[in-house]
């Protein structure tokens, strides 16, 4: 048999009547729900009472300031997504190739492609399963690290929004005009961590 | 929009979504506890949700982000204080499998829960989750063979 018919074999197994608790828990959901639009309306009444009453005492004022108002400067600040000014060492900037499995990732069969701009964008594709999958991000040195010569990065800015929230991940990495490893010291984000380690954490340097 | 709609909703999502994030945090009494937050949030605003093509895509990923969230809480929890908690769902029969998945990272378990259980597609386990559909596939690439390595069975080449 294989893994697959096991799991959903396994799973699918008639699910147990759930009838009456089902009844309790809509009643108890309805009940907190009912109680929750209640106290939002409550809150929303309450709010635009208070924006009512400033508004008549301060509207005048308001109108006046708002005529000496000095147009705010135009230009957008700068984002902070926008990649570090640290341009990145030479052994961790360039493309590089991995491909067959280890230990952890035995299906890995075909060629994975891992590119690193000196500006800390990156992209990884490969397939998996005979679908193609793709990533981008962005790698930055760790700001701990700049003196120090244990080299750590930081990366950020992957997998969606699954990692929204999370610091960026730090990895430890050494390479040179061979190639490039890559491993996870402290990553909060186990999607990020699976991409990230996804060629046995081994990258040949292909350019 | 009525309560009544609301009530159907709930009756005919419910049940699923409790086995679902049941086997996200391996305890059946804290499922329906997520599970129940998650339909109250609903409540709240189903006014709009019921507007929705497909409202019952709305809960799920509602109730499996609170559930990965609590999973990862309690990965994070000393070992000690987690073993007495981890009880798979133990009136189904394979417990063998049930065990397996038990033991899985929390993303991998959610990845196998939505795929296997709820059979959804890559593209929606990935927005059900907040995730991208690259990390979803090696999650689940990952579970398998982890899950066949664990039952000794045979992994096939492809899921989708």
């Amino acid at each position: 048999m294989s893994v697959d018919d096991r799991i959903r074999r396994g799973l699918h197994e008639p699910a147990e009547s759930m009838d009456e608790s089902l009844e309790r828990a809509l009643a108890h959901v309805m009940a907190r729900g009912r109680r929750k639009r209640l106290v939002r309306r409550i809150a929303v009444a309450g709010v635009a009472a208070v924006l009512a009453l400033m508004l008549a005492a301060t509207g005048p004022l308001l109108l006046r300031a708002d005529r000496d108002l000095v147009p705010a400067d135009p230009s957008p600040a700068p984002s902070p997504s926008t990649p570090g000014s640290a341009a990145l060492p030479s052994g961790l900037v360039g493309r590089f190739r991995a491909g067959f499995g280890h230990p952890g990732f035995e299906g890995l069969s075909d060629q994975w492609h891992l590119r690193i701009a000196p500006t800390g964008r990156f992209g990884v594709r490969g397939t998996l399963d005979g679908t193609e999958i793709a990533e981008t991000g962005l790698i930055r040195l760790d700001p701990a690290a700049a003196a120090d010569p244990s080299p750590l990065i930081l990366v950020d800015a992957l997998v969606g929004d699954a990692c929204r929230g999370m610091a960026g991940g730090t990895y430890s990495w050494g390479g040179d005009d061979r190639g490039l490893f890559i491993t996870a010291v402290d990553e909060p984000c186990e999607e990020r961590a699976a991409i990230m380690t996804i060629a046995a954490h081994l990258w040949a340097r292909t350019g | 929009v009525s309560d009544d709609d609301y009530a159907w909703m709930f009756r005919q999502e419910y049940p699923a979504v409790v086995r679902t994030v049941t086997m996200i945090v391996r305890d059946r009494g804290r499922a329906e506890e997520i599970t129940q937050d998650a339909f109250t949030q609903l409540f709240t605003h189903w006014g709009r949700v019921s507007r929705y093509e497909r409202p019952e895509t709305w809960i799920r990923r509602v109730a499996i982000r609170m559930a990965v969230r609590h999973a990862r809480r309690e990965a994070a929890r000393p070992r000690l204080e987690l073993e007495g908690r981890v009880s798979p769902i133990e009136r189904e029969p394979d417990i063998d499998l049930q065990r397996a998945i038990a033991s899985l990272p929390t993303a991998q378990r959610a990845a196998v829960a939505l795929f296997y259980l709820d059979d959804l597609p890559i593209d929606e386990i990935a927005r059900a989750m907040g995730s991208s559909r690259s990390a979803v596939k090696v999650n689940l690439h990952r579970a398998r063979h982890r899950l066949a390595e664990l039952l000794g069975e045979e992994v096939s080449d492809d899921v989708g």
